[in-house]
């Protein structure tokens, strides 16, 4: 079965080694020397990347490791994306920022996928010739409103001007402090109708699951024409973001001809999807839509696969961890989202973010990763824009908005083609208004094929692949 | 330094919470664990009312905590007649629906949490933790104060009463289910400030607030404090909230595996504590024992006496009254040689202070008005109403499921003598002092106390008109002292009114001292005086059972039903509890007693019952019973 | 909800009933037998699943895998018996409190510990043979793997009901439960029925973490959800009551839970059962049941020398 080769294909046979990893998917042995000792510095404390020579030995890293990154990537990204250097670089200078993410609890995974990020994007621009990025990571379990709190008062108090967050929880705990200090809050890990529109918080993510139905409804017309009956099943987060999925499909409905034959949902705790199955099972769909995400994916392909049922599942989210938990079942799964193809990285600076990514930390990069890496350099893109206009980046205030408003599009490690994406995000939404997705299927050895692209928006340049 | 603001301002709403736990379940002993959800409920309306009406702090939080006021009242309902595991489910399933209704209901934004929550403002708008600290710390001291107060009040200790023991503390004559409401709401409205303080402080009503896992920290913290202290509550919660920001600034490593060494430490640490002091930081009475005992010299000067008495306990003196014609009476009504009763300086505590138990019994007391001087039922005078019933039962029944446990049974207590109920085991002599003070309701029959019909009253009632009872396993309350377990039998005290406790406190006070000195004259008259601030669990159990008796004493009433004086008694410690009863009978109290011990009922007795099977087949003095031929072949074998 | 909905849901509840009446069958016997409030059944059950999966990952057949995966739980167990409840227990009064504080502690640290070691990503457990789904027609059916799950799940409790009729330590346990001081008189060790008791539920509860992760997949705090599960489940069927009051419990609540689902929605479906339960349980004295039918006290304070 899948889920047997997904955990024997790892080479060595040390079984604590194993449970210790955490990028099943990672294939050749490039790090087994690192992975041998990964527990024992685990249990020593000093890292929790077991895979990694990166140790991160301060709690504010600045990415003094020089392990993690090569001294040649900096000038390769400065060139690569066309960055000044020196005074215009805002070299010398060093800027305060947060970073709030979940560092325990059952989504802690989440955590370490960003802050590895994290700490290599400001390791890379530190040595473009760019400014110290001074992290100060915080826990915030991805959904722990008081953490979040606290949080966001520590920075706000001791003068961080930019915040990179995640969890719309925890997000949205953060956001009175936002606009009391003058402090922007980033968030790269996932973004929704929701969060338009607040003041100094910013999503860099395309908005599930509005923005990808529009590359579904492109594909199925092209590919499925005869698919018409829809369902959505999803997991229940609050009446307001259940009652947002909805009201999408349902317009994507209409305006693609499908018909909707409604919306079922199980408790946001929960482990079985019976009840779902079942409802699938008696609404007889063409496909399903799948508002799931994380590793609950994969419970859910698990338990579908089993039900007999042939529906396609198309879904706004992938993860690793999904395959890993789904085994076999992950296969013939769809999805559609600004998912990161690591496997073939679409532009130069995503194959060297990819290949430095794994140099440092001997596993792929998640879309998470390569978000907050992205992120990352757009706040030193923001910046320099401040050092130009002789602003002070490492004040609080309305420096960062006006430098984001000012220069909205940013370079983005998604996008086919040439040295670079391009993302934008919009000054009145604060949300994106472009963002380069795919559209893409897992086979059954769990590799994951791109099928088509799209981007956001009524004018979607859609295209097969 | 604003990071260590924010974490004391956590530290303190977490100290609301806590003490709102400690009263309820470390106090009255109600596993209540809705403390939290309560907390959500105030929060939340606050919280709506100021984002979505602009409604100012001062209305939304009167709001927020009337509202888990009544939410807790609505708690405390049903909650009364569960036994406690079902309490504790009761309350977790309460915890579980707040947090699921609020995340059902999308005008509250769901998980997300609900912002735009009005900034406060006290001479200028408090935003920073610096700014909020004052408001924050104003609320807690409230808090703290109101608390305090509720728990080391009269109010408290018959809230610790009800907790060691319901029933002894009902059979004393407290309304039960009342304090128990009473506490269960209003610790739900401190729960409720808590609840309104901290959306306001987060500037976020969030779910993740008041959850589950926020439940089992604040549950935490009260058992690794101490869960029956204030003081215990308040250090919990102090510890635990600043141990998670200290480990994160001293585990100085990388962040990712920094937080789980954090954790796993804080886990470490509560397994710790409670292995190392599993009665908590601060145990009850750590330091409340030498305080009260502090203030208990400054306040009653007839403590000292008592203390004085220590080395002597049972000094025979000269006695001012009942004495000689107990000692007159006694040598003439059984055979046994009566010995001198045991005597102190005290004469039997009156009523005095507590006119309106007095003028309550008075009513329904043919007698009342012959009552003269401080003391009226200690100054009862035996000749004068020895032809009259104190109690009179008849007709009585009660079947449990099948079994027949008393059936058509009359009784009647001659006032101021001494009735034994004797009979073999499953006689029904239990049920039938459980009968006539209304633990159990009879299916048929009445129960008059001084002409006036008691039946079907609860057990405080009727104690409140002078029947009440002991038991057979005596029902010390351990954690309490001597002079506490006393002072709980004093009927009416001021004190346990919750509107005196914060507006009249000088009544409480006066109220208190004449409680105690009260009670200090009651722990005299059966001799423990020397003990009076010891725990009652370190009593030997003939002393418990003279503490019983004074705790009876110290209710006023005149008709004490005694379950079984002498069991379980060596006999060197026989000899005052018996000496006791003797005094009792000269001070003119009417006394019933459950004895087996036949040697007992005939030197106390004046009259005895004899009971079978639910029914009273016998009755005459202890030398008739004996006599009785079918008895005699049937029960006394030997005689 | 269709026909077919409505007894899928059925069966559906008997499996997932089944499996949780299992789960709160064995930590309903620590709670009546011992009156430990044993919050860190969720850690043993994480235990059972991460050794299980860490030894499947070192090639070992994953039967054996999973009998060291539950062995490993039972040591577990029985060690922080020995080792942190019976100490606090002979020392204190608020037992119930200060157990119950410390498996909080427990389960922090084993839910951190096991991060550590293995990471926080949800891991995969193998099934060991290929799962189909029979039909009973109409839409209505069962896989392979629910009909596992069913089966271990009645056999582990009938098992339990049997051991504690029938064995002599079973029975040790059941005059422990009835009454404890009277057992000590005839001569049992309570100390000794403690051991067999979180030995037994620790097994149960590697068992059942066996059976959700290969249904699902193991997390550091998988063990929680259904831990709570197994609370309310125990106190609904009555603390000292038989492991078949404990399937039927567990069976009628997984049975509300889906109607729930099907009939008003996830987000509705813990206010209503948990609702449900709430006015239940609050209205248990007025409808007559002084104590809901065989029930006894809980005892909140130790057994003499337990």
């Amino acid at each position: 079965m899948g889920s047997n080769d997904v955990l024997s294909d790892t080479d060595g046979s040390d079984a604590v080694r194993r449970v210790s990893r955490r990028n099943l998917l990672k294939r050749a042995g490039a790090a087994a020397a690192f992975t041998a000792v990964g527990p024992l510095v685990a249990a020593c404390g000093s890292s929790k990347s077991t895979t990694s020579t990166t140790t991160g030995s301060e709690r504010s890293t600045t990415g003094t490791s020089s392990a993690s990154a090569t001294s040649t990537a900096g000038a390769q990204i400065r060139e690569l994306l066309g960055l000044p250097s020196g005074k215009a670089a805002a070299q010398g200078i060093t800027v305060p920022v947060g970073a709030s993410m979940a560092l325990s609890g059952a989504v802690a995974i989440y955590g370490h996928l960003d802050y590895t990020a994290i700490k290599l994007a400001a390791e890379h621009i530190k040595q473009a010739g760019g400014p110290e990025l001074h992290v100060q990571a915080r826990n915030n379990e991805l959904a722990n409103a008081q953490k979040g709190v606290a949080n966001a008062r520590e920075w706000g108090g001791s003068g961080v001007p930019v915040v990179l967050s995640s969890g719309s929880a925890t997000v949205f705990s953060e956001l009175p402090y936002y606009s009391q200090f003058k402090m922007m809050g980033l968030e790269p890990g996932g973004a929704t109708k929701l969060g338009e529109g607040k003041p100094f918080f910013y999503q860099t993510r395309s908005e599930i699951p509005n923005d990808q139905l529009t590359g579904i409804s492109a594909y199925l017309k092209a590919k499925h024409p005869a698919f018409k009956k829809v369902v959505m099943v999803g997991l229940a987060y609050s009446p307001a973001s259940d009652k947002l999925q909805e009201e999408a499909v349902k317009q994507t409905a209409a305006s693609s001809g499908w018909s909707y034959l409604g919306s079922f949902f199980a408790p946001v705790t929960t482990t079985d999807y019976s009840s779902l199955i079942s409802q699938i099972q008696s609404a007889k769909p063409d496909f399903v839509l799948c508002a799931i995400y994380g590793a609950s994916v994969g419970v859910f392909l698990k338990q579908y696969a089993t039900s007999g049922l042939k529906a396609p599942i198309i879904g706004f989210d992938y993860t690793p961890e999904a395959s890993k938990v789904a085994g076999s079942a992950i296969s013939g799964y769809q999805f559609a989202f600004d998912y990161f193809d690591a496997s073939k990285p679409p532009n130069e600076w995503a194959k060297l973010f990819v290949a430095e990514y794994e140099r440092a930390y001997g596993e792929e990069p998640t879309y998470y990763s390569a978000n907050y890496y992205e992120a990352t350099f757009l706040i030193w893109q923001m910046i320099r824009e401040i050092v130009a206009k002789s602003g002070d980046p490492t004040k609080q205030g309305n420096a960062y908005v006006e430098a984001l408003t000012a220069n909205p599009k940013f370079p983005s490690v998604y996008g086919s083609g040439g040295k670079y994406g391009t993302k934008e995000i919009s000054p009145t939404t604060h949300s994106l208004v472009r963002v380069p997705m795919v559209y893409c299927e897992v086979n059954s050895e769990g590799k994951v094929q791109v099928l088509a692209t799209f981007n956001k928006g009524s004018n979607s340049e859609f295209k097969l692949v | 330094m604003s990071f260590w603001v924010n974490v004391l301002n956590e530290a303190l709403i977490t100290v609301i919470f806590a003490v709102s736990v400690n009263v309820i379940l470390g106090v009255a002993g109600q596993l209540s664990v809705a403390s939290v959800g309560l907390g959500g409920i105030g929060g939340y309306f606050a919280a709506y009312l100021s984002a979505k009406h602009g409604v100012a702090f001062a209305p939304a939080l009167a709001v927020g905590t009337s509202a888990a006021f009544l939410a807790g009242l609505a708690l405390g309902v049903p909650a009364l007649r569960l036994s406690q595991e079902y309490v504790i489910l009761l309350t977790l399933a309460f915890g579980i629906v707040v947090t699921a209704v609020i995340e059902a209901i999308p005008a509250l934004e769901g998980t997300n949490g609900l912002i735009g929550i009005h900034t406060v403002s006290l001479g200028g708008p408090l935003r920073t933790p610096g700014e909020l600290f004052r408001l924050v710390a104003l609320i807690t001291a409230g808090c703290l104060l109101f608390c305090w107060r509720l728990s080391s009040s009269p109010f408290g200790r018959v809230l610790r009463g009800i907790r060691d023991d319901s029933d002894a503390t009902q059979s004393v004559g407290k309304n039960v289910i009342a304090f128990k409401i009473l506490t269960f709401a209003w610790t739900a409205a401190v729960a409720g400030v808590a609840g309104v303080t901290l959306v306001y402080y987060n500037e976020i009503a969030s779910p993740s607030s008041f959850n589950f896992a926020t439940m089992t920290t604040v549950v935490a913290a009260v058992v690794v404090g101490g869960i029956a202290s204030l003081s215990g509550a308040f250090a919990g919660a102090i510890v635990l909230t600043f141990i998670g920001p200290f480990l994160e600034k001293v585990v100085n490593i990388a962040p990712e595996s920094a937080t789980l060494w954090q954790l796993v430490i804080y886990g470490v640490l509560l397994v710790g504590v409670m292995r190392v002091r599993p009665e908590g930081l601060i145990p009850e009475g750590a330091w409340g024992s030498w305080v009260s005992r502090l203030a208990a010299y400054h306040h009653i000067p007839g403590e000292r006496l008592a203390v004085e008495f220590a080395s002597a306990p049972v000094t025979v003196l000269a006695d001012q009254g009942g004495s000689p014609r107990a000692a007159a009476t006694a040598a003439d009504r059984t055979a046994v040689p009566s010995v001198r009763p045991p005597t102190t300086n005290s004469t039997l505590p009156g009523a005095a202070a507590f006119a309106p138990q007095r003028s309550e019994r008075g009513r329904g007391d043919p007698h009342g008005g012959e009552a003269h001087g401080p003391g009226r039922a200690g100054a009862l005078r035996p000749e004068a109403n020895s032809q009259v019933a104190a109690v009179a039962a008849t007709g009585l029944v009660k079947h449990f499921g099948g079994i027949v446990a008393v059936q058509d049974l009359s009784l009647e207590l001659a006032t101021g003598k001494v009735t034994a109920l004797v009979g073999p085991n499953g006689a029904g002599k239990t049920t039938v002092f459980n009968l006539l003070t209304g633990r159990i309701r009879p299916d048929a029959g009445r129960v008059r106390l001084h002409g006036r019909e008691v039946t079907g009253m609860p057990p405080h009632r009727i104690a409140a008109l002078g029947m009440v009872r002991s038991f057979q396993d005596v029902r010390t309350l351990e954690r309490l002292s001597l002079l506490d377990n006393v002072a709980l039998g004093v009927l009416n005290q001021p004190g346990e009114r919750m509107l005196n406790l914060f507006f009249a406190p000088w009544t409480v006070r006066s109220g208190e001292r004449t409680a105690r000195e009260r009670s200090m004259r009651c722990l005299e008259y059966v001799g423990l005086a020397h003990r009076a601030h010891d725990l009652a669990g370190g009593l030997g159990y003939g002393d418990r059972k003279l503490l019983a008796v004074a705790r009876l004493l110290a209710t006023g009433g005149d008709v004490l039903l005694i379950d079984e004086p002498a069991a379980g008694i060596d006999r060197a410690n026989l000899e005052p509890v018996l000496r006791v009863v003797e005094r009792l009978r000269a001070d003119g109290k009417t006394v019933c007693l459950v004895e087996h011990n036949l040697d007992v009922v005939a030197r106390l007795s004046d009259h005895v019952l004899f009971m079978e099977e639910g029914r009273i087949t016998e009755e005459g003095t202890m030398s008739e019973i004996t006599q009785d031929k079918r008895l005699a072949q049937v029960y006394f074998g030997h005689v | 909800m269709s026909a077919s909905e409505f007894f899928q849901a059925i069966v559906d509840a008997l499996v997932l009933g089944s499996l949780s009446g299992m789960l709160s069958a064995g930590f309903g016997l620590i709670l009546g037998v011992t009156g430990r409030f044993h919050f860190a059944f969720a850690t043993t059950f994480a235990c059972s699943a991460y050794v299980a999966i860490a030894l499947v990952g070192a090639e070992m057949p994953l039967y054996l895998a999973i009998l060291v995966g539950v062995l490993c739980a039972v040591v577990l167990g029985v060690a922080i018996e020995w080792l942190f409840y019976r100490p606090l227990v002979r020392k204190t009064r608020h037992a119930l409190l200060g157990v119950f504080v410390t498996s909080l502690g427990i389960v922090i640290v084993g839910e951190n510990v096991i991060q550590l070691l293995a990471g926080s990503s949800d891991e995969n457990l193998n099934v060991g043979y290929t799962v189909s789904r029979i039909s009973f027609g109409g839409g209505v059916g069962v896989t392979t793997l629910d009909l596992v799950t069913f089966g271990v799940s009645v056999l582990i409790i009938a098992g339990l009901w049997a051991f504690i009729r029938f064995a002599r330590y079973g029975r040790a346990i059941r005059a422990v439960q009835e009454n404890p001081s009277m057992a000590q008189a005839v001569g049992i060790n309570p100390a000794l029925v403690a051991i067999v008791v979180f030995a037994v539920a620790s097994a149960i509860s590697g068992l059942g973490a066996i059976l959700l992760t290969q249904r699902g997949a193991a997390s550091p705090s998988a063990g929680l959800q259904p831990t709570l599960t197994a609370l309310v489940v125990a106190f609904l069927a009555g603390l000292r009551s038989s492991p078949l009051r404990f399937a039927v419990a567990a069976v009628l609540v997984a049975l509300l839970q889906q109607l729930c689902l099907l009939a008003i929605g996830a987000v509705w479906t813990p206010v209503l059962t948990f609702g449900i339960l709430f006015v239940y349980i609050a209205l248990s004295p007025l409808l007559n049941m002084h104590r809901l039918p065989g029930m006894p006290r809980l005892r909140l304070r130790p057994a003499p020398g337990g």
